[in-house]
């Protein structure tokens, strides 16, 4: 029969301790009986080798009896190694298990938990608080079991030695037995007081930090450090006590420890004169006393472990203790699956004392029917929609879905069923393809698939079509650089495409790319690019990096170029120091200077001392070598098209020009095969595939510019078969933390897609095209009228009125009250609330 | 290889630009400064759309060359509301908020505009509230102005097509 387990908030310490790591335990029991027995060795070999070898002086035998001493503890030394590494593993593994358990707990817990709980806090709870328990559970069993065997064993040893001497030594812990414990109560008082008190303290930095426009606005500087010292100094109070039993505690065992071998000289001392105990049989018993002292520490060091972990475990279990709302999966039945029907019988949310958000709606959606809800800000609109999609639990009447009630469905029902689309959906940290697949992945994990077979590429690529996300996947594909690897097949294509290009569209977009041309200088390049006119063919040489490369300085000196350059870079840097010092914009100007953000300290120091020069010309020499380095970086890596700040010197700009193909001829004899020109027969990896094809760099500044290359580059794109290995690679772009590389649209896009990916029968949108400009809007509309009326039902929060008469019912809300439904024809001509929201009257 | 002479230095033609322009006369000239930097210079053809009717935007923009039409659709009937012109100023109020485009405005011939970024006095007014006020207040006085002409039209022609006055939203 299998054992049940009980909820993680309810598990005590040792569960963990012995949950499958019955084995490891075991085998560690085993190790530290058989170290015990190992460390008794040296100490009677320590005895024998004074009494047995040296008083009666034979050499043989001081031999033998160091022979076994450095064997034993060699061996105990190795068997102590092998603990150590079986209470790592059965600790780090014990960790592990509770924080998966207790974070597959937590994302349960129901909404109101975490719109009052701040996710540092929640980060810090699971992360930081359980980590003592790590060292706890690996220590849990041998560590008691190890310093008691050791503990009995020596004072046993001690016994057989002389029995009147050990009972004296050995008297003075039940003493201590009855003292460390009180100590230890006051200490477990103390740290449960300050692990709130850090709390408590932590929440109101928290709090001030995400608040800080409204205590800067209301000049409330002195109001929140009243607050945050009352709490920092509770904390001081607490956190001082607990110190001072804690070193209590530490003193405690301290003296007590001094007063043993106090004992043993006075005692021992007198019975070796009075030539009652051997002289090695002192030294021994002193060894051995010394001992006994090691696992006693470590046993007041474990105990005072297991009363730190006792009270943070039982806080962060009492922290997530809650129960969720809503089951995951379901029990003894299939999960449902229905044709979409939804209905709604007098349904009520409230909240707080008795303000009702949603006030007896009745409403009924058949299957295939799409209906849009409308009303004013506030109305209920979206507090509805997330009572039909289980994003809250309602108070009051019911909402069905064919027929089932949605309050006792699982999670895994709802997720099966009903696809969800959030005005500002959330996007993860990774792929575009991670993202899109996402619903249907945690859908198929849930079903129990450990390798679930995901939505194949021609689906993806449907669906991206269908929301418009299409171009802007192939857009992330063609702005990808590509490394060495890729596949050879890949690159002659691309090249051929280019020829195509060339061919077909060069003349009409010379208003859209810059074209490389070996006799033009490039304004939508940096410098470095200029004078080299290609790339570093060895991949640890950067275009970004040039300035570090010792040949490349040479040659710039050798031209004349350093100086001008370096002259350049004081320009650069000085401008943006002294645009960047007390400007708010500081992260958007920086974008538009070659000044990294890592480094802007550093330039600031550069230009600090560059301005008690009278001219920057003695300003440059008063520089190290690292500094004006580093102004070198700024002028090689200066786009003009891209940083408005400054411009190139003339002669800076003449000599540039004329210096392209002695730099290659340079590079030839100085490192030769280190860097490739441009040429249209071969491809560059130092740039996007677009800029490949296109030969040339798109300009940015022309509206609408990347978006007619990219239209003309998709035809040949087909043309040459490779449009979805582009596309595959567009889909491989990680979208970075939160989705930032995402736009509001995109990201709307991409969170249909993932609804439309997994094929619901029910959908609720809640402003789910907000973001989406007029053209993509009606791609998503005609989607929905085309493919998915009769099909799936939409339960629909609309932003955008027009659109309104796609639906085959539209229900209005006011405060909460659903007062009409219908067809937008009869609602139109009823001339009530739908008429009066889109007349404004 | 090219002999041309290098481009000016945009960011000062940008900071003449801005100093020119009426919307800046009350914006501190340390501020105009990394305005100056922090606005975008886009080119148009002739047919290219600056914006589009239905659109949210979050940005107004400065005609420096060439000329822009206004015109809103209604059911499918467009109408063109005139022209903008070069030194002119458009499209403020999205500024203050994110606003849906009630025109479209396109390019008539080739044009460019600088484009004006929210400023961060206006995204997070706590970090510079000085300009923010001043911000506001111009834009504020740009609709008092519009409704000012407005209102002289509606007196002085039958057509006017201001049935409210913005001031009193």
């Amino acid at each position: 029969m299998v054992k049940e387990v009980p909820p993680v908030t309810k598990r005590s310490m040792y569960f963990w301790v012995l949950y499958k790591n019955k084995p490891l335990q075991l085998t560690m029991i085993t190790i530290i009986v058989i170290t015990v027995g190992m460390r008794l060795v040296p100490i009677e070999m320590q005895k024998r080798i004074v009494s047995d070898a040296i008083q009666l002086k034979k050499v043989d035998a001081l031999i033998y009896y160091c022979i076994i001493y450095i064997i034993a503890v060699f061996t105990a030394g190795i068997l102590k190694y092998a603990i150590n590494i079986l209470q790592a593993k059965v600790g780090e593994m014990t960790l592990y298990r509770i924080r998966t358990a207790l974070y597959e707990h937590i994302l349960t817990l129901p909404m109101p938990f975490f719109r009052r709980t701040s996710p540092g806090l929640v980060v810090s709870t699971l992360m930081t608080e359980l980590m003592a328990m790590s060292t706890f559970a690996g220590m849990a069993i041998s560590a008691p079991l190890v310093n008691i065997l050791t503990f009995f064993a020596f004072a046993g040893y001690m016994l057989y030695l002389n029995p009147l001497l050990a009972a004296l030594s050995v008297a003075i812990y039940p003493i201590e037995m009855i003292i460390i414990p009180i100590l230890q109560r006051k200490y477990n008082l103390l740290n449960r007081q300050r692990t709130q008190s850090l709390r408590k303290t932590s929440s109101i930095i928290s709090e001030s930090m995400t608040g800080i426009h409204e205590i800067q606005g209301n000049c409330a500087y002195s109001l929140e450090e009243t607050k945050f010292k009352k709490a920092a100094r509770w904390l001081y109070d607490i956190t001082y006590r607990l110190q001072i039993v804690k070193f209590g505690i530490k003193f405690t065992n301290n003296l007590f420890q001094s007063i043993g071998p106090f004992i043993l000289f006075l005692v021992g001392g007198y019975l070796a004169i009075q030539g009652k105990f051997q002289l090695g049989a002192l030294v021994a018993f002193l060894s051995a006393y010394e001992k006994l002292y090691d696992p006693w520490k470590e046993l007041m060091e474990f105990y005072q472990l297991y009363q730190d972990c006792v009270v943070r475990y039982r806080q962060v279990m009492d922290y997530f203790d809650l129960l969720a709302e809503f089951q995951s999966t379901p029990l003894g039945r299939d999960v449902y699956r229905f044709k979409g029907d939804i209905d709604l019988n007098d349904l009520s949310f409230t909240i707080g004392t008795n303000i009702r958000l949603l006030d007896n709606i009745n409403m009924h959606i058949k299957p295939g029917e799409h209906l849009a809800l409308v009303g004013f800000s506030g109305s209920g609109k979206s507090t509805l929609a997330s009572a039909v999609g289980q994003m809250l639990k309602y108070t009051g009447g019911s909402v069905q879905l064919d027929g089932y009630e949605v309050a006792n469905m699982t999670k895994q029902d709802i997720a099966e069923n009903v696809g969800i689309v959030a005005q500002h959906p959330f996007i993860f940290d990774g792929t575009i393809r991670n993202n899109l697949v996402y619903s249907s992945e945690a859908l198929l994990r849930q079903q129990g698939e450990t390798e679930p077979v995901l939505p194949d590429l021609d689906r993806i690529i449907e669906v991206a079509q269908q929301v418009g996300l299409f171009v802007d996947v192939l857009g992330f594909g063609l702005r990808t650089t590509l490394n060495k690897e890729a596949p050879p097949e890949l690159i002659e294509s691309l090249i051929r495409a280019r020829s195509q290009f060339q061919e077909r569209h060069g003349a009409q977009l010379h208003s859209d790319i810059e074209f490389f041309d070996p006799e033009k200088y490039l304004q939508y390049a940096s410098i470095a690019e200029n004078i080299v006119f290609g790339a570093p063919k060895n991949e640890n040489i950067s275009m970004q990096e040039l300035h570090k490369q010792k040949h490349f300085i040479n040659f710039l000196i050798h031209y004349d170029l350093l100086k001008p350059l370096e002259l350049l870079g004081i320009t650069l840097a000085t401008r943006t120091i002294d645009l960047i010092q007390n400007s708010p914009d500081e992260q958007e100007l920086l974008l538009r200077s070659p000044v990294p953000a890592e480094k802007l300290s550093a330039y600031g120091r550069i230009v600090e001392q560059l301005r008690k020069a009278p001219t920057p010309e003695s300003g440059l020499n008063s520089l190290d070598e690292e500094a004006r380095l580093a102004l070198l970086y700024l002028s090689l890596n200066f786009t003009p098209s891209q940083h408005s700040i400054a411009s190139i010197p003339d002669q800076l700009f003449s000599s540039i020009g004329t210096i392209r193909k002695s730099f290659h001829q340079y590079m030839d004899d100085n490192l030769p095969g280190k860097f490739n020109a441009y040429s249209r027969d071969s491809y560059v990896y130092t740039l996007t595939i677009m800029d490949n094809i296109a030969y040339g760099h798109i300009k940015h500044d022309n509206a609408g510019a990347e978006e007619r290359v990219q239209q003309h580059i998709n035809q040949l794109l087909i043309i040459e078969g490779v449009l979805e290995t582009i596309l595959e690679i567009g889909l491989e772009h990680n979208v970075g933390n939160m989705g930032e590389d995402l736009s509001g649209g995109q990201r709307q896009k991409v969170a249909l897609a993932r609804a439309f990916l997994k094929r619901p029968p029910i959908y609720i949108f809640d402003e789910a095209t907000s973001a989406l400009d007029n053209a993509s809007q009606t791609r998503i509309q005609n989607v929905m009228e085309r493919m998915l009326k009769g099909k799936a039902t939409i339960l629909s929060v609309v932003h955008r009125l027009d659109t309104l008469p796609g639906y085959d019912k539209v229900a209005v809300l006011r405060s909460g009250k659903l007062v009409e439904q219908g067809t937008y024809e009869e609602l139109m001509e009823k001339k009530g609330a739908l008429y009066e929201l889109i007349h404004g009257a | 290889m090219d002999k041309h002479a290098p481009p000016c230095c945009e960011y000062d033609e940008n900071l003449d630009l801005l100093l020119k322009a009426d919307l800046f006369t009350k914006i501190p000239i340390e501020r105009l400064r990394t305005y100056a930097l922090l606005v975008k210079r886009m080119n148009y053809q002739a047919g290219e759309f600056v914006f589009h009717q239905g659109d949210y935007d979050n940005k107004a923009y400065l005609l420096v060359q060439g000329s822009l039409s206004i015109t809103h659709t209604y059911i499918d009937k467009s109408h063109t509301h005139g022209t903008i012109s070069q030194g002119q100023v458009f499209g403020t109020l999205a500024l203050l908020a994110d606003t849906e485009r009630l025109f479209s405005v396109e390019a008539i011939e080739p044009a460019m505009c600088l484009i004006l970024p929210r400023p961060k006095a206006l995204t997070e007014p706590d970090k510079d509230p000085d300009s923010a006020k001043i911000f506001i207040k111009i834009i504020t006085e740009r609709l008092s102005r519009w409704e000012k002409t407005c209102l002289v039209e509606a007196a002085t022609i039958d057509s006017c097509p201001c049935k409210y006055g913005v001031s009193l939203i």
